[in-house]
């Protein structure tokens, strides 16, 4: 293997050896037809945030009619026990 | 030099106007890829060594660019600047899990282009070159960037401290500094 003796001589190597290379034009075209695809798929801003909202609400609505079906059947359930000990006493 | 700067300014005005409009059409932006993807593409391809992964971590880059884009800070310095941070940063992901996995020699490819010589010089000249991309692919990673942006995009140092967020004088000084180490590497 050769010596080098100054920087130089290796700038010159390193300029001889790092050299531009072409990527496939196929590569070149079909990544961008991607990247259009990719960016046309998303939605825009205003959509996605439209759709979080709503999935907020649902969620919201959701729990709120479970945690009243719950306080529903607690007050059923006292009814229904406190009217059973009146008709005991009676 | 005073019509260089001129026009320099007025490419960076351009390219800040495309980076604007990026977001929201899809022209600007396919105008900043034109412009970019050969950069990217022989960044990463000298970074690992290989075509199939250089197309990956290209695409890669792109599709995090186009899905950011909105997100993007101009800080004054080149929107390249952007694209190689990402590309450093997938490449850097890319040889931690190569770590883990067998060595991939260096693609056949990856030779000087030679002429018509004596086929001894030739086998010395490709096993020189050989030497010298192992070489380059063990120094830290902010020297090989250096290296390419050098020989490959042929930057000049003030340029490459644009990138690279250092100055011109750091530029020059780390240059140096890895020609002295590339050297003492042949000559051990």
């Amino acid at each position: 293997m050769r010596k080098y003796s100054s920087n130089r001589e290796v700038a010159k190597l390193l300029s001889e050896s790092l050299v531009p290379v072409e990527p496939r034009e196929e590569f070149i075209r079909r990544l961008r037809a991607r990247l259009v695809r990719y960016r046309g798929s998303g939605p825009s801003p205003a959509v996605a945030v439209a759709v979080s909202l709503s999935i907020v609400a649902l969620i919201f609505l959701t729990s709120f009619g479970i945690a009243l079906r719950v306080l529903l059947a607690l007050i059923a359930a006292l009814g229904e026990g406190a009217s059973n000990s009146q008709s005991a006493t009676a | 030099m005073l019509a260089g700067a001129r026009l320099h300014m007025s490419s960076r005005e351009e390219e800040r106007a495309l980076v604007e409009r990026a977001g929201e059409d899809l022209d600007a932006f396919g105008k900043l890829y034109e412009q970019n993807v050969r950069k990217i593409y022989n960044y990463i391809y000298y970074r690992t060594g290989n075509y199939q992964d250089a197309e990956d971590l290209t695409a890669r880059v792109f599709q995090r660019a186009i899905k950011h884009i909105g997100r993007y800070e101009d800080k004054g310095v080149p929107f390249s600047a952007w694209l190689y941070r990402i590309a450093h940063n997938l490449v850097a992901n890319w040889h931690r899990d190569r770590s883990r996995r067998p060595v991939v020699p260096l693609d056949e490819k990856l030779l000087i282009p030679s002429g018509p010589k004596h086929p001894e010089a030739q086998t010395i000249e490709r096993e020189e070159v050989d030497v010298l991309l192992g070489y380059i692919r063990e120094l830290p990673e902010d020297r090989q960037q250096l290296l390419i942006l050098k020989f490959v995009e042929r930057l000049s140092n003030a340029e490459i401290g644009e990138i690279m967020g250092r100055t011109e004088g750091a530029i020059k000084s780390l240059y140096h500094r890895t020609l002295t180490s590339l050297r003492d590497d042949f000559n051990q």
